[in-house]
């Protein structure tokens, strides 16, 4: 009895001295975008505003007490890394993974996240092949038809009617669904679509060349379906012979755009869900906050990360866990994204406006 | 017992010798960690500052150098508006000649590039005025250095240095490979890492190639914002999970930084190892401090606790084995304590034995059956009551009546409420008769004293029921001695007048009747004498009614069916009551033989029924009844008899007026009538007593107004005696020849009855007094067949006369004569057989014919 007390007190004073304050573990959340190779620009940004809207939540106490802690993995746009990403991610515990950036990526670790009932929530895929299926990918990015159709009405409404695409087949589930929507529309419209040239992103050998091959078609509007790197090298391929109207995707549509595209990309056109030149007290909030933080300018795809932490972060006030994350998403189904309000429909794809962008002494800004 | 205990000396003790133990060690610990960790601090922090210094140096000097390139072909270029021709051999020269440089653009004010290296048409024509640097350094006329960008050729990070001419700038794309080349060359400890932050705050260079292909933004790391605001320094950040303490140097003409960084855990190893022994040291001093101050506490616990077992065994009641022996040396608080506590137990032990002594005596006084304890509360609720006042109140136990109240059990309120305010005012009620009522309504009366304490009193009653009742009873019998004594007087009176009386008209008769017997039959005279006689005769009979009642006539009692003489009466009876009244009679058929004279019981009934009679003018039933009786010793007494037993019971009941009860005590008094003046004597129910008394027996009354009257009479039982005992005596008596010894003090009785025994035959030997009456019986022994003695006589009376003669000659025939009761001189015991009694006055024919009898049965 006395043996006993006395190791009893012992002990007491040794775990008071010895034992930490143990802080809750942090709820992890995964992010897999390519950060390098040719559409590391979307990444980078995907990357940065999902880093800015995780340190916002951590900075107003977290979920329910814990922390986030963003996992950061790059797919380098490679099937096998990004596979490799998704089941570390899953074995690090990660409740939820914002990306893939791209639809082919998402094309790849789908499967996985279906199987593993991680969900996905990609700011950035838009590829009409993932709409409406009730899988474990939630996109914030309206389609790639929506924005196809747009494009193809805004041209046609400027009375062109022969168009040239070029088209980046490294990520071919997204541009060959943007692709083939523009053009369908685009010819039900009246117009016609002279040629379709495609390369692979960081394997050609001469953009001029390309170039040179296209407008011997003679079009009236260049539709370049590509990353920014590629849509900047293309356009500045393009304005070295011709003044033709150039088109451009939301995905193209990032700072290196203008930074590599120079006066090439003044006038271009793109398809976007964010209005960079928003107002609004939250979006400006954010944009000075991104620049202070990175140094560099708002795109759409750090403003659709930030959106998708905030989805993420919602659903996780309500289940806290992998499990069930989804149908408290979707459960929500509204919510309050930097520029206005986010509805994800039952297969938990995003119901969003359609915008018009153009580059306007350097700058992006919305036209319709 | 479960409220929170209090730490036990052992813990307290080990706990305070844990605590001096840890204090010291403790705050030499902090210091210590503390200490060592500010001076690795400051070490590392010198160091580290150090390196990056020397590395922003030599980015500075590697970068300068790609500048003086860059510069040599600006120069070249001059003034120039287009670039000159063979621009191109001198780019590519250049580019070949620098592993830095990977490519080289002229770019014109509009950013178009004019000429390029290594060739490539896709890059000439191109606009660069996308690019911030380049309309910077046009902007300024000063180098500008891009931040980490993608070589749109290689897709590549590198960097772009802008060295602006008047109209030309050159535009050398910087491979990052070379800062990465210093990165990896520098080591900071084993673990330190070295990297090159752009002014953007994205990684240049760093040994994780990853950061910088990622283009990592490190201006969340606190020592990289810090110097990216130009302030160089030392600060611990997060990345990636770890800690690490990092130096930043900038590199002032890019605005670059230089970061070199070490895990904290690394960097502060030495102080962990300090830490654990810190720690390590604490425990055992812990362990240490506890050990001795539990082993301290072990002389004093050991003392501490053998008081405890001793106050056990005091609270369980064992004095005696208290306190053990003291062993060794203890310590003298605790010896002293022990002391104390010693003459604590034999103080307590004496008190306690003392207390018990006194709290038995208290219970025994309390809880004896005999005096009712109470206390209650000045509102009335009882505090304690002892079994003894519980029964008084018809509960089984005074623990039934705690907590009830008081006033429900006294039979007055207002009682109660007097003595409690006798109580409260005076502080005591003395010797006060209550009375209580039992929940079965039993009352029972007590003798209470009450005594006020305070807030309670405190009741000590005392049963005096039984008391009370035998009062009461003394109270009826004494009344009833009372009313038997005056029945007595007025009977001796009675009795006294009537014998003298008697004598008197004894002496009359036998004169009369010697004169009628003179006197021829013819005489004139003999109308005179027979008047004499009736008259006699009349006053004879009133003396014998007087004597009746007092108990004074000599009574003939001999063994009699009762019930013969009902039956034998019964035509008397019936024309005594009169048609109006009807007779029953219920009467057993074997006999019911008492010890009676059946003249004197059909005297009884007669008187009974005249009574009966007038107590029904309108007619009624009379009944009587007789039968056997059981009378045991109690209701013996009360009905004035000596003794209980076997009797016979003679009931006459009428249905009659009835009388109160008042009027029912005084029916056996004489002369005491109800009937208007002149009719009835007054003496009817006295006579009846009278005679039923002198047989000793009882009479009792029964009798409600309205109700009719029971008149009951108790005759003590007798065996049935001879069948002849009965015969009627009818014969003319027989006369004799013997010799009769006659003892009579007055002359005239004397005279007369000598005449009369002389008439029958008889020698007459006179004696005047009782003393004269043996005399003459000594002298006359031998021819004495007959003693016939007066009872009251001077000298001595006749029974001391006839024990005197027996003495001489036993068993000589004695005939007592008197006027007096019989049952005295059966009293005195006179030898059975030898005596018999005859009542005065007797009639001469009576007198011969008893003679007879008794000379015969001798």
């Amino acid at each position: 009895m006395a043996g006993r007390s006395r190791a009893a007190l012992a002990g007491a004073v040794l775990a008071a001295l010895l034992a930490g304050c143990k802080k809750p573990e942090p709820i992890r959340v995964g992010l897999v975008a390519g950060l390098t190779g040719r559409h590391y620009d979307l990444g980078i940004s995907i990357r940065n505003g999902a880093t800015l809207a995780v340190e916002e939540v951590n900075a107003s106490g977290g979920i329910g007490g814990r922390r986030l802690a963003l996992l950061v993995r790059d797919d380098g746009q490679d099937p096998a890394i990004a596979r490799a990403a998704v089941e570390s991610l899953v074995r690090e515990g990660a409740v939820a993974i914002v990306g893939p950036a791209t639809s082919s990526m998402a094309a790849e670790i789908l499967p996985i996240a279906d199987r593993e009932k991680i969900l996905l929530v990609s700011p950035t895929v838009s590829s009409s092949r993932f709409q409406g299926l009730d899988d474990f990918l939630l996109m914030l990015h309206p389609s790639t038809a929506r924005s196809a159709q747009a494009m193809s009405s805004t041209v046609v409404g400027r009375g062109h009617r022969a168009a040239v695409v070029f088209q980046d087949v490294s990520n071919e589930v997204y541009t060959g669904a943007w692709s083939g929507e523009f053009a369908a529309d685009f010819e039900r419209r009246g117009g016609k679509v002279l040629k379709r040239i495609r390369f692979v992103s960081g394997k050609v050998e001469s953009y001029a060349a390309l170039v040179k091959e296209g407008l011997a078609a003679g079009p009236d509007v260049v539709v370049i379906v590509a990353n920014a790197l590629d849509t900047a090298s293309v356009a500045q391929q393009v304005r070295k012979l011709s003044p033709v109207q150039i088109v451009g995707t939301e995905w193209s549509f990032t700072n290196d755009l203008v930074r590599h595209g120079g006066s090439a990309v003044e006038g271009a056109l793109f398809p976007v869900k964010v209005n960079l030149q928003d107002v609004s007290p939250r979006y400006a909030r954010f944009r000075e906050a991104y620049g202070a933080r990175f140094a560099k300018p708002v795109d759409f795809a750090a403003v659709l990360a930030h959106d998708a932490v905030t989805v993420v972060a919602e659903g996780l006030r309500k289940a806290p866990a992998r499990e069930g994350l989804r149908a408290a998403i979707l459960g929500v189904g509204r919510f309050q994204g930097l520029q206005g309000e986010t509805v994800l429909d039952a297969a938990g794809d995003s119901q969003v406006r359609q915008l018009v962008a153009t580059v306007r002494e350097g700058k992006q800004r919305v036209v319709e | 017992m479960s409220h929170r205990r209090a730490p036990s000396l052992r813990l307290l003790l080990a706990g305070m010798f844990v605590a001096i133990g840890i204090a010291p060690t403790l705050l030499l610990g902090i210091f210590a960690v503390r200490f060592a960790a500010s001076r690795v601090r400051e070490q590392l922090t010198a160091r580290n500052e150090q390196v990056a210094r020397a590395i922003s140096a030599e980015l500075n000097r590697s970068l300068e150098a790609q500048l003086v390139h860059l510069r040599e072909i600006a120069l070249a270029l001059g003034d120039a508006r287009e670039p000159p021709p063979g621009i191109g051999v001198l780019l590519s020269l250049q580019v070949r000649a620098n592993d830095a440089i990977a490519q080289i653009d002229v770019v014109n004010r509009a950013g178009k590039v004019v000429a390029t290296a290594p060739e490539d048409p896709d890059v000439l024509g191109t606009d660069l005025s996308g690019h911030p640097h380049v309309r910077e350094a046009f902007a300024t006329g000063e180098p500008t250095w891009s931040s980490a960008t993608i070589s749109m050729r290689t897709g590549e990070p590198v960097l772009t240095l802008v060295v602006p001419g008047r109209s030309l700038a050159v535009v050398g794309v910087v491979s990052l490979r070379a800062l990465a080349e210093i990165v990896e060359r520098t080591r900071v400890g084993i673990h330190g890492e070295v990297s090159v932050i752009d002014r953007d705050g994205t990684f240049i260079a760093h040994r994780d190639a990853r950061f910088v292909h990622e283009q990592e933004n490190a201006r969340g790391l606190s020592p990289v914002r810090e110097a990216l605001d130009g302030r160089e320094g030392t600060a611990d950040f997060e990345l990636e999970g770890k800690t690490w303490l990092g130096s930043a140097a900038t590199v002032p003409p890019m605005g670059w930084v230089v970061l070199v960084a070490e895990p904290a855990e690394r960097a502060y190893r030495e102080v962990a190892t300090l830490r654990n022994a810190m720690l390590l040291a604490l425990a055992g001093a812990v362990l240490a401090a506890a050990l001795v101050g539990a082993a301290s506490a072990r002389p004093i616990l050991r003392q501490v606790e053998a008081l405890t077992a001793g106050a056990r065994r005091i609270a369980a009641g064992d004095y005696d084995r208290a306190l053990p022996a003291a062993r060794g040396r203890g310590i003298r608080e605790v010896d002293d304590l022990a002391a104390s506590f010693a003459s604590m137990v034999s103080a307590v032990r004496d008190r306690e034995e003392e207390l018990a002594r006194s709290e038995r005596n208290y219970r025994t006084i309390v809880s004896a059956p005999l005096v009712g304890v109470v206390r209650a509360s000045l509102s009335g609720e009882i505090l304690f009551a002892n079994d003894a006042f519980a029964r008084m109140v018809g509960v089984e136990t005074g623990a039934a009546l705690a907590g009830r109240h008081a006033g429900a059990f006294w039979a007055e309120p207002g009682e109660r409420a007097k003595v409690l305010e006798r109580t409260v005012e005076t502080g005591s009620a003395v010797n006060v008769e209550m009375r209580v009522r039992s929940s079965a309504g039993e009352e029972r009366h007590l003798l209470v004293n009450v005594a006020r304490e305070g807030e309670t009193l405190t009741t000590v009653a005392v049963d005096i029921t039984g008391r009370k009742k035998a009062d009461a009873e003394r109270a009826e019998l004494e009344h009833q001695l009372a009313h038997a004594q005056r029945l007595e007087a007025v009977g001796r009176l009675a009795g006294g007048i009537a014998h003298d009386f008697n004598n008197l008209l004894t002496a009359i008769v036998g004169f009369a009747n010697a004169l009628r017997d003179s006197l021829p039959e013819d005489h004139p005279e003999n109308e005179s004498v027979d008047g004499i006689l009736a008259a006699s005769k009349r006053a004879a009979q009133l003396t014998r009614s007087l004597l009746a009642y007092g108990r004074k006539q000599v009574l003939d009692p001999r063994p009699t069916d009762v019930g013969e003489v009902v039956r034998t009466v019964e035509k008397l009876l019936r024309r005594v009551i009169g048609e109006d009244v009807e007779l029953s009679l219920d009467l057993p058929e074997r006999p019911l033989v008492a010890a009676v004279d059946p003249g004197q019981i059909e005297q009884v009934l007669v008187n009974l029924c005249a009574n009966a009679r007038d107590a029904m003018p309108g007619g009624g039933s009379l009944r009587i009844s007789a039968g056997p009786a059981e009378v045991d010793d109690a209701e013996a007494l009360r009905l004035g008899l000596p003794r209980g037993g076997a009797f016979v019971r003679i009931a006459v009941s009428d249905t009659g007026v009835g009388m109160t009860k008042e009027v029912a005590a005084r029916v056996f008094e004489p002369f005491f009538t109800t009937k208007p003046a002149g009719k009835g004597t007054g003496l009817g129910l006295a006579i009846v007593y009278g005679i039923v008394r002198q047989h000793g027996g009882a009479v009792s009354v029964k009798s409600a107004p309205g109700e009719g009257t029971e008149v009951t009479l108790l005759l003590r039982a007798r065996e049935a005696a001879r069948e002849d005992a009965l015969e009627e005596e009818d014969a003319p008596p027989r006369g004799g020849s013997e010799t009769i010894l006659l003892g009579e003090d007055d002359p005239l009785v004397r005279k007369s009855v000598r005449r009369a025994l002389e008439r029958a035959g008889y020698t007459v030997i006179e004696a005047m007094d009782g003393e004269d009456a043996v005399e003459k019986f000594g002298a006359n022994a031998g021819r004495v067949a007959l003693c016939l003695l007066d009872v009251v006589m001077p000298r001595k009376n006749g029974r001391e006369a006839a024990e005197a003669i027996a003495a001489i000659r036993p068993g000589v025939p004695v005939l007592l004569a008197s006027g007096y009761t019989a049952d005295v001189l059966e009293d005195r015991g006179l030898p059975a057989g030898t005596t018999e009694i005859i009542a005065k006055p007797v009639a001469p024919d009576t007198l011969l014919r008893k003679i007879r009898e008794v000379i015969d049965r001798a």
